[in-house]
């Protein structure tokens, strides 16, 4: 018997979740004080083709990123413990609201978890 | 196979896409996820010719992109894979060049100067649709952006000029420039426009100040197109006397149906056009009211940036696409 391994990306429904989670995503961060400076731009659909970036690639999908990248883009941004974490939040809380399964919902999580360090440069 | 990226020609090695060769010959292309996601690595088809560019822009990739972006053969290098030679070019590359004639000057309030010119185009069409914004000389060092306000493809296009009591353009235009009097234009550009996919929608049109020249251009437009679907049309201005083109507006929503226009002031006297229902109220409150704000509307913001930002993240936040909202944001250039 074979089996296949299939990515979580592709078992939620890969690029549609995506599209599906950014929006609700997107206007989570926006009503969150803690955080809403880092994702208010003037720029909203740069910001958005950003989000989409970072659920695919927290969603174990396509992407290129590298730890090096991901310590750049947030270099300058002085974050901590508490703002990783409501990012993170606000990540499960899309994910419970489009009904993902438990599982997968874990499976992301740990994905985010591993670029934790590079996002907070430590 | 070749590609041409300003000025210079490279040769695209197999498999590699256009990001790859550019970075690989040390062009500085700003990138980030290579997954046709982020849209860093935008570029632009760049041709004298439309429909070149229209069939070139097709081989490349497009997806994410809004209409107005792909109909001007903007693309995602880090997907695009060219099977014919391209010339292309940065989002912010040099656009076409033309003369233009003022035909007429006219300050319609201590604010505001319309100046309608007359482009020359004997050499190549100036095909734009109303909202989109030309650069406009003044001498080498005084350029400025001003959006169209007239519909599209009319001979004699026409600007709404913010006079600001120190500007060295907004002055000379409004007090100096001659009728007969030629300048450079460059253009056009930008993506507010009504787009083919506007045509069966609801549209909302927002306007602070003058942002009412872009939403005039699409307003214009979408009647000349014969828009048949409700436009609701809100415009604002800080105080009722620097409202303009009221006649003209009124007219139009007597004479179309779909129309429904509304004028917000914050402070001053309310204009009573019979056609228009007009308020002293907060703008922002009132047209993203439960009532009449639809979300699967085309919705278009245009004026300064602290307006179009918080209007638009209003918007977005009750529930509007990001994808169905464009926005022209107007910015005082430097002394």
């Amino acid at each position: 018997m074979t089996t296949e391994e299939t990515s979580v990306y592709e078992s939620i429904g890969g690029a549609a979740a995506v599209d599906a989670a950014v929006d609700i995503f997107y206007r989570k961060v926006l009503s969150d004080d803690l955080i809403s400076d880092f994702f208010d731009s003037v720029d909203m659909d740069g910001m958005r083709a950003k989000q989409k970036s970072f659920l695919t690639m927290a969603f174990g999908g396509p992407n290129n990123y590298t730890g090096k990248d991901m310590r750049a883009a947030h270099a300058s941004m002085d974050l901590n413990e508490d703002h990783f974490n409501a990012v993170a939040g606000h990540l499960v809380g899309t994910l419970e609201e489009l009904n993902v399964a438990q599982e997968h919902i874990d499976q992301i999580v740990a994905i985010a978890l591993s670029v934790k360090d590079d996002v907070l440069n430590v | 196979m070749e590609i041409q990226y300003a000025g210079e020609v490279f040769e695209l090695s197999d498999g590699e896409s256009v990001l790859e060769c550019l970075l690989r010959h040390n062009v500085k292309i700003q990138h980030s996820c290579r997954a046709g996601l982020c849209q860093s690595c935008m570029l632009r088809v760049a041709n004298d010719n439309d429909q070149v560019n229209a069939q070139q822009a097709s081989q490349l990739y497009q997806k994410g992109l809004n209409r107005p972006l792909v109909e001007q053969g903007y693309f995602l290098a880090c997907q695009s894979y060219p099977k014919l030679p391209v010339s292309i070019a940065s989002t912010q590359s040099a656009l076409v060049e033309y003369q233009a004639v003022v035909i007429s000057v006219e300050n319609v309030n201590p604010d505001i100067c319309i100046i309608k010119l007359k482009i020359n185009n004997n050499s190549r069409p100036f095909s734009y649709r109303g909202g989109q914004f030309v650069n406009i000389w003044r001498d080498p060092q005084i350029i400025r952006s001003y959006s169209i306000a007239s519909a599209d493809n009319d001979d004699t296009i026409e600007l709404h000029i913010r006079r600001y009591p120190d500007g060295r353009f907004s002055r000379w235009a409004s007090d100096d420039l001659d009728i007969g009097e030629t300048l450079t234009v460059q253009g056009p550009n930008g993506s507010c426009y009504y787009s083919d996919d506007c045509k069966n929608r609801p549209l909302q049109l927002f306007a602070m100040g003058t942002g009412l020249a872009p939403i005039m251009g699409v307003l214009r437009t979408a009647l000349a197109h014969d828009h048949r679907s409700q436009i609701h049309m809100v415009v604002g201005a800080r105080h009722s006397e620097l409202f303009y083109l009221l006649e003209e507006i009124d007219t139009l929503a007597r004479h179309h149906n779909n129309l429904n226009v509304s004028l917000i002031a914050l402070e001053g006297q309310l204009p009573t056009k019979s056609n228009c229902n007009a308020f002293l109220t907060d703008y922002y409150s009132y047209c993203t009211d439960d009532e009449f704000f639809d979300v699967t509307a085309a919705t278009f913001i245009c004026g300064s940036e602290s307006f179009v930002g918080k209007l638009r993240k209003r918007c977005f936040m009750i529930g509007a696409n990001l994808s169905d909202i464009k926005a022209d944001i107007f910015l005082q250039a430097g002394a």
